[in-house]
């Protein structure tokens, strides 16, 4: 004979009983009505932590007890395949190894997902998109970027920007895919310095301040290269979904979307584009040796446009150099042909 | 159990009534649902997001279970399956929105027209589910809010009062709680809250007192210490959220002081600085332990609301009737969801 300590109630009305259910053995139930229920026929609520459980009874009424352990026992004993087929699940639970299996599933998982499974699956998505999305995604930055007082007009040479337009030209006319490519030279010497970025566009902006740092026209070559390299790999538009795919993911892990998670969702996401920039550059690296290769170029050019800049260091680390921070892997790697 | 008071005499005199009032309490602890939330996860993990729908029911339950009045708990009674094919359903209807949306731009419009259409039912539907779903002594609470009051609370009056610099928004404010609380059940038994627009713009304008307050210090600042310019999100963040704080907390107050159930009334003693402390702290947690923080901070949530929250009994709580419904359907629930719809109080 086991006793459970439960609360009845009839099912409708929520007036209270407060009883000790006798069960006997072989698992059928006495209410204080006299009622007499098998165990097997009840449907008793999963084991959630500490929780209150209940049970229903066959005919609409209801019993709640906080006696986790002997409701376990009983479903143990007197199993049917209903009354306790989460039971697994606190046995999980309730196991501090599961339990820190469980964490480390999570969090290598996790993990993984943002620093490779992310990654891959915004490329595919980035390739799949026509070239038009891309195309305004730069329009305006362009517009914005001309906006703001961090460049204004070339000083260079017009004979000396013609130049570069035809070089540039040159490596662009090559590529296959149907960006528009446009360079433009601007003159930043009071704000980024030296510097050369890419929008998903296809416009490619240097500054005067590089094409004066560099010593050779292959190493200039080198550079439009790069750029071109991250408009074809379509790096601007692969940093937008994988960071915009971050707060989808704190939603996952946490369950909701609550004020507090969506202001998480802004502030590690530097971090991780910081990362994600890493893997850009050195993929437009491959590209302009890759290019330059194919020309029978050499990228020791570049290689020492990039040596320059680093020794430069001072106010003109950000920017282009900034976002690419093992800038003496990167060299090694342009200098082993 | 035992030490709990025995509810043996079901007829009790009706001229001879006794006060008293009950607190909720919430009896769940956070190593507890740690266990539970990162289990959840990690089945969910593993199962590509099936389990998603048993760690909801599992998550409710535990919440639901550890909260008392009186000594009974309240049940979460959702299924793991209703829940899962109100999710497929979302998860359908949100890819099928992000295609046409991203294949026809034309349609964007229309979309939107019928997401507008749409809302007031999800809503009322998510309502009904969450109700029907929850019960405390047996008996199920209930919904019956119609299409047409959620349409002009949660889409009409929003709409005009961003058409009119926001005048109106506080009364929008105002018949959504009313909706929500008038048409909420318990059993066969009405909740009932006489709300007045005046106190729900009382609130909202405080609020904007404290936002434009804040407004003035941003441009002080900016003059007063340039260096300081790059942090001002972060200098201002506490306070954006301090309204928002001020804003529920008041809200939450108001509701619930006026609200009546057969001749039991309701109690609420929230304040904004402790909620707003707890909103903080919260958030910094979860940053600084990259969200594994998550399963206490729910937890310290919920004790803080019941504890601010009780029920003045007038009599029993012995009386109330079962209503018998039709089984509710999972979909508005999960679309709800997906929508991050704060219902209720």
């Amino acid at each position: 004979m086991t006793e459970l300590s439960a609360f009845y109630y009839d099912g409708h009305s929520s007036q209270r009983i407060a009883c000790q259910i006798q069960i006997d053995a072989v698992g059928t139930i006495t209410l204080p009505n006299g009622q007499r229920w098998p165990w097997q026929q009840l449907h008793v609520s999963p084991r959630i932590g500490n929780s209150a459980r209940f049970i229903d009874l066959p005919d609409g009424g209801r019993l709640e007890s906080q006696d986790n352990d002997t409701i376990d026992l009983l479903c143990q004993r007197f199993a049917s395949s209903d009354n306790n087929s989460q039971g697994w699940i606190h046995r999980l639970e309730s196991k501090l190894r599961y339990v820190a299996l469980a964490v480390v599933i999570t969090v290598a998982s996790v993990w993984w997902f943002m620093a490779a499974g992310l990654p891959v699956l915004a490329r595919e998505v980035a390739y799949q998109l026509p070239a038009s999305i891309t195309a305004e995604l730069g329009a305006e930055t362009l517009t914005l970027l001309e906006h703001s007082r961090v460049f204004s007009d070339s000083q260079l040479p017009a004979e000396e920007q013609a130049q570069l337009q035809q070089m540039f030209a040159q490596i662009a006319a090559q590529q296959p895919s149907e960006f528009h490519y446009q360079l433009h030279i601007r003159n930043a010497a009071s704000t980024m310095g030296a510097n050369a970025l890419a929008l998903p566009s296809g416009d490619i902006l240097i500054t005067d301040q590089l094409v004066a740092l560099a010593e050779h026209p292959d190493a200039l070559r080198g550079v439009f290269a790069h750029e071109i390299g991250h408009v074809e790999k379509r790096h601007g538009l692969r940093m937008i979904l994988q960071s915009s795919a971050y707060p989808l993911v704190i939603t996952a892990i946490t369950g909701d979307m609550s004020i507090a998670a969506s202001v998480l969702a802004a502030l590690p996401g530097w971090l991780l584009e910081a990362q994600y920039s890493r893997g850009f550059e050195i993929e437009a690296d491959q590209f302009a040796q890759r290019y330059m290769q194919s020309q029978g170029l050499s990228t020791q050019h570049l290689a020492n446009l990039l040596r320059q800049l680093e020794s430069k260091g001072g106010h003109e680390t950000h920017g282009w150099f900034s976002t690419h921070p093992t800038t003496d892997s990167r060299i090694k790697a342009l200098e082993t042909q | 159990m035992n030490d709990l008071p025995s509810y043996s005499s079901i007829d009790t005199d009706d001229n001879n009534q006794t006060h008293r009032q009950v607190p909720f309490q919430f009896h769940g602890e956070a190593g507890a649902f740690f266990r539970i939330w990162i289990v959840n996860l990690c089945l969910t993990i593993i199962t590509l997001g099936i389990y998603s729908a048993w760690a909801k029911v599992r998550t409710q339950q535990y919440f639901y279970g550890n909260t008392t009045l009186d000594g009974s708990s309240f049940e979460y009674t959702a299924t793991p399956i209703q829940i899962l094919k109100g999710r497929l359903l979302a998860l359908g209807l949100f890819i099928l929105y992000q295609l046409i949306t991203a294949l026809m731009p034309v349609l964007a419009l229309p979309l939107m027209l019928a997401a507008a259409l749409l809302l007031p039912w999800i809503i009322t539907r998510a309502m009904m589910f969450r109700h029907y779903n929850t019960r405390y002594r047996g008996i199920r609470f209930g919904f019956d809010g119609s299409y047409l009051q959620a349409m002009l609370a949660y889409v009409l009056l929003p709409l005009a009062s961003a058409f009119t610099a926001g005048i109106l928004y506080p009364y929008a404010a105002c018949l959504q709680q009313r909706w929500l609380a008038n048409h909420s059940r318990f059993g066969t038994s009405a909740f009932s809250a006489a709300l007045s627009a005046g106190s729900f713009y009382a609130i909202y304008l405080s609020a904007l007192g404290l936002v434009i307050t804040t407004l003035i210090m941003f441009f002080v600042l900016q003059f007063a210490v340039p260096t300081l310019i790059p942090f001002m999100p972060l200098i201002l963040l506490p306070f954006y959220f301090m309204a928002y704080a001020y804003v529920r907390v008041k809200v939450i107050n108001l509701t619930l002081n006026q609200a009546h159930l057969s001749t039991h009334r309701f109690h609420s003693t929230m304040e904004t600085l402790p909620y707003l402390w707890i909103l903080c702290s919260n958030t910094l947690a979860i940053l600084f332990t990259f969200g594994l923080a998550y399963p206490w901070t729910c937890i310290r949530s919920a004790r803080y609301r019941a504890r601010c929250t009780s029920v003045l009994v007038t009599g029993d709580m012995d009386r109330f009737i079962q209503q018998t419904y039709a089984d509710q359907q999972a979909f508005g629930e999960e679309l709800g969801d997906a929508l991050d719809l704060e219902l209720g109080v």
